[in-house]
């Protein structure tokens, strides 16, 4: 029955985007942003409906387009991670060319320009066509496309437009064809394993700024490398897409995305069983793509088979993306798997014994939250990081007070993880809706026991086959690390004279020179792993 | 421009041939007029689009010998969209219909050397049949075509065999000229807009299994370099199916 339902957007043909969208006011606001002429980026774990809200702005914009004259345009950069070229610039290139392509189908099929076609044009069977000459943003997309063929050859860079070329061509193009602006779309905008893409990305971003260019993105939380010239608070919006399962209207809003795409049978089978499919909408802590799929598992949605699918999705089939993160970014093997183990065997336990010992005691509070401290070691941040790409952890504030006046970052983990290992886990999430209490979170100090794992494995980077860019950075002298130059003689003082060497350090020993206790060396270690952390999986 | 008179005192008068077909003319241009209209100019855009697309699949696909099929499809579907803005509905779904023919011929036929030899040097027939037909022997829709080009297309084989010879049978309702129960022609030369938006529906449905086909068959084969040339038509037509865009490089379910 259920098994039908449409799980990623990009299984939509866009023609039923608009059928399938369940307008929550938050959604709504999100929207008239992505179409308005504010520069919006839109940040969410993967299943959020990032894709989905775009393709729907596109979709409305699209639809008043006779009126309004602003031109929606869509491009993924799903493709970036199978871009491999030493040549920085080639990325630019890639961006731009497609980009272009896409400005100018979107007009070829707006009927807005016309190609010569050279076997349509051959009915005029040597009668002259009208000579349709290429339009300067027919020859800036042409320029582009050509300049990051060949990856080999050397390029000449006098040949290719410049950002300001396209954008000129984007105007006359306009004016000409009174067009308003162009919005753009920008889809998997930034690789989450590829900071210098993400920096390169943003730096386009923000050039890419005029009256007739409106340029919105969808990306991952964590993807934060933005470059010299983008400043995320000034040069766009950005709206998190995170949906708060404890918001009003939240069961409802969880309720209409399945049944826009139910048959009849399973919306009677969701009438029936409130509690169940609720218990479902609150495990997958606001996530669209994984409430699809866990229903699609849930057969008629009776109590026994929603049980089971919390048990048996949340304690093991939710974490085979994320793990498979350690197969695909080997570099980062060690932070993702870490990751897990911190979640699963300190994080939920840890939350468990609270809520477990509030009922006991009559409270009506429970908790999913956490807090670590803003001195962690930066590794762990990796680790969170990774941890809310997949959306097993929402990252909710930082500069959040807790014990002693300490300051750190607040987290959720994913509803069904907690729940999933009770033994009831529809009664644990249902009350959950009820009692959570997001003032209440476990805190994880600086100096976590639960964190030496991590820093411990970070060292061994050098045991596996690691790549020559990061070989060549851990052979990098230690003057390049953003250090006081007391702390870098310090470093040498102690015949620490390499990034790598500094590494594969004890924080501790940092500590022998002076004026460096475990706050000082906590900080060092953290600029030194900061270095090379994006090089791990290039 | 007048002509010869047996009478003495000459008159200037057209041929009423040429009278004829001048009113049928600007029936026509009357028609071309409301073709292009609000609307209908975007839908017209988008169709003459795929002319360019299927250039895209000649301009990857190279020196292949088969691809001279295609390039004539492309022509033809000019013809089509010629025929659809003039009026000429019938022909414009008759072209339709070759077209389909046309690329899926030049699909089979490059799965076989010598057919395609044959059939070029017009020693052989190909009947719809035998290229679209079920799981039999070499069908483009079959198993073992799949297995051979694109295996991880198989579950959706009989989906498309299922689209193409619905839409084939649809447009040969035109070429026969029986009573007409999935394409209502109208009678007269005049605009329709019932029927100019079915055209445009086939035409989308044919658009959509050509490039399945394409993809089908020449994907695997062609350089990851040169996919680009073809990508935004993928992605825009097939990206709703999980294995195309995966091959495209795009996210997974």
């Amino acid at each position: 029955m259920a098994t039908t339902l449409i799980i990623r957007t990009e299984d939509i043909k866009p023609e039923h985007i608009l059928e399938l969208f369940v307008e929550t006011s938050q959604d709504r606001k999100t929207v008239e942003f992505l179409k308005s002429p504010t520069p919006t980026i839109l940040e969410g774990s993967r299943g959020t409906g990032k894709s989905f809200l775009l393709r729907v702005a596109e979709a409305e914009l699209q639809a008043s387009f006779a009126s309004a004259r602003v031109l929606p345009i869509y491009v993924s950069f799903a493709r970036s991670s199978l871009l491999q070229s030493n040549d920085p610039r080639q990325f630019i290139h890639w961006m731009m060319a497609r980009l272009c392509s896409r400005v100018v189908r979107t007009l070829y099929q707006q009927g807005m320009l016309t190609k010569p076609d050279p076997f349509v044009s051959l009915l005029s069977g040597g009668v002259s066509l009208p000579q349709i000459p290429e339009t300067p943003l027919e020859q800036v997309a042409r320029q582009y496309e050509e300049s990051y063929k060949n990856p080999g050859t050397a390029i000449n860079a006098a040949k290719i437009p410049g950002v300001e070329d396209f954008k000129d061509a984007v105007e006359d193009a306009c004016r000409e064809r009174g067009i308003a602006r162009l919005a753009i779309f920008f889809d998997e905008a930034a690789h989450i394993f590829r900071p210098e893409q993400q920096r390169q990305f943003f730096t386009l971003f923000r050039d890419l700024r005029s009256p007739f260019l409106s340029c919105n993105a969808a990306v991952y939380p964590g993807v934060t490398f933005y470059g010299e010239t983008f400043q995320a608070t000034h040069d766009a919006t950005t709206i998190s897409l995170s949906r708060d399962p404890l918001e009003p209207g939240y069961l409802d809003a969880m309720r209409d995305i399945v049944v826009r795409q139910a048959e009849s049978e399973l919306e009677a089978d969701i009438e029936r069983n409130r509690d169940n499919f609720n218990a479902l909408a609150y495990a997958v802590s606001g996530n669209p793509r994984l409430l699809l799929k866990t229903v699609a598992l849930a057969g008629r949605l009776s109590s026994g088979d929603v049980n089971r699918v919390l048990k048996e999705f949340y304690r093991t089939d939710v974490w085979t993306e994320h793990s498979g993160l350690a197969e695909r970014y080997a570099g980062h093997r060690a932070f993702v798997d870490w990751g897990r183990d911190f979640i699963e065997r300190t994080v939920i336990p840890d939350s468990v014994k609270k809520n477990d010992a509030w009922t006991a005691e009559g409270k009506t509070e429970s908790t999913c939250y956490f807090w670590v401290h803003r001195d962690a070691p930066v590794a762990v941040n990796e680790s969170l990081r990774l941890l809310s790409y997949t959306g097993l952890v929402t990252r909710l504030d930082s500069g959040i007070v807790a014990t002693r006046g300490e300051i750190g970052t607040r987290y959720a983990v994913n509803l069904g993880c907690v729940a999933a290992q009770s033994a009831a886990p529809i009664t644990t999430l249902i009350r959950f809706g009820r009692t959570l209490a997001v003032k209440r979170f476990t805190e994880y100090g600086a100096h976590q026991a639960a964190f030496l794992a991590l820093v411990a494995a970070v060292g061994k980077f050098q045991e596996v086959d690691i790549s020559i860019v990061l070989k060549r950075e851990l052979e990098k002298p230690i003057d390049v690390l953003d250090l006081t130059d007391f702390q870098k003689n310090g470093l040498r003082s102690l015949k620490i004279l390499l990034v790598g060497q500094a590494l594969q350090t004890a924080e501790g020993e940092f500590q022998k020179i002076n004026y460096v206790g475990p706050k000082r060396s906590r900080k060092m270690m953290n600029v030194v792993v900061a270095s090379v952390l994006e090089y791990l999986s290039g | 421009m007048s002509s010869p008179s047996s009478s003495s005192a000459p008159v200037s008068k057209q041929p009423d041939i040429r009278l004829y077909l001048e009113s049928l003319q600007s029936a026509s241009q009357k028609i071309f007029e409301a073709s292009l209209a609000g609307g209908n100019l975007v839908t017209i855009a988008r169709c003459y689009h795929v002319g360019s697309e299927l250039s895209s699949w000649v301009s990857v696909l190279g020196a292949r010998r088969e691809v001279e099929l295609i390039k004539v499809a492309a022509h033809e579907y000019g013809f089509a969209i010629l025929a659809l803005t003039q009026g000429h509905y019938r022909h414009a779904f008759k072209a339709l219909r070759l077209v389909l023919e046309l690329c899926l011929q030049a699909v089979y036929l490059s799965a076989n050397e010598l057919k395609l030899r044959d059939w070029l040097m017009n020693r052989r027939d190909t009947t719809w049949n035998a290229i679209v037909g079920g799981e039999a022997d070499d069908a483009i829709f079959s198993t073992r075509f799949a297995e051979a080009f694109f295996p991880a297309l198989k579950l959706h084989l009989p989906h498309y065999r299922s689209l193409a010879t619905k839409v084939y049978r649809e447009c040969s309702e035109c070429v026969h000229g029986n009573v007409p129960t999935l394409i209502p022609l109208p009678k007269k030369l005049e605009f329709n807009q019932p029927i100019f938006d079915l055209w445009r529906e086939k035409a989308e449905t044919t658009v959509l299994v050509l490039h399945f086909a394409l993809t089908l068959r020449y994907f695997n084969e062609i350089p990851e370099a040169e996919r680009d040339a073809i990508e935004p038509a993928l992605t825009d037509r097939l990206g709703h199916i999980p294995e195309i865009r995966t091959a495209l490089g795009g996210a997974t379910s």
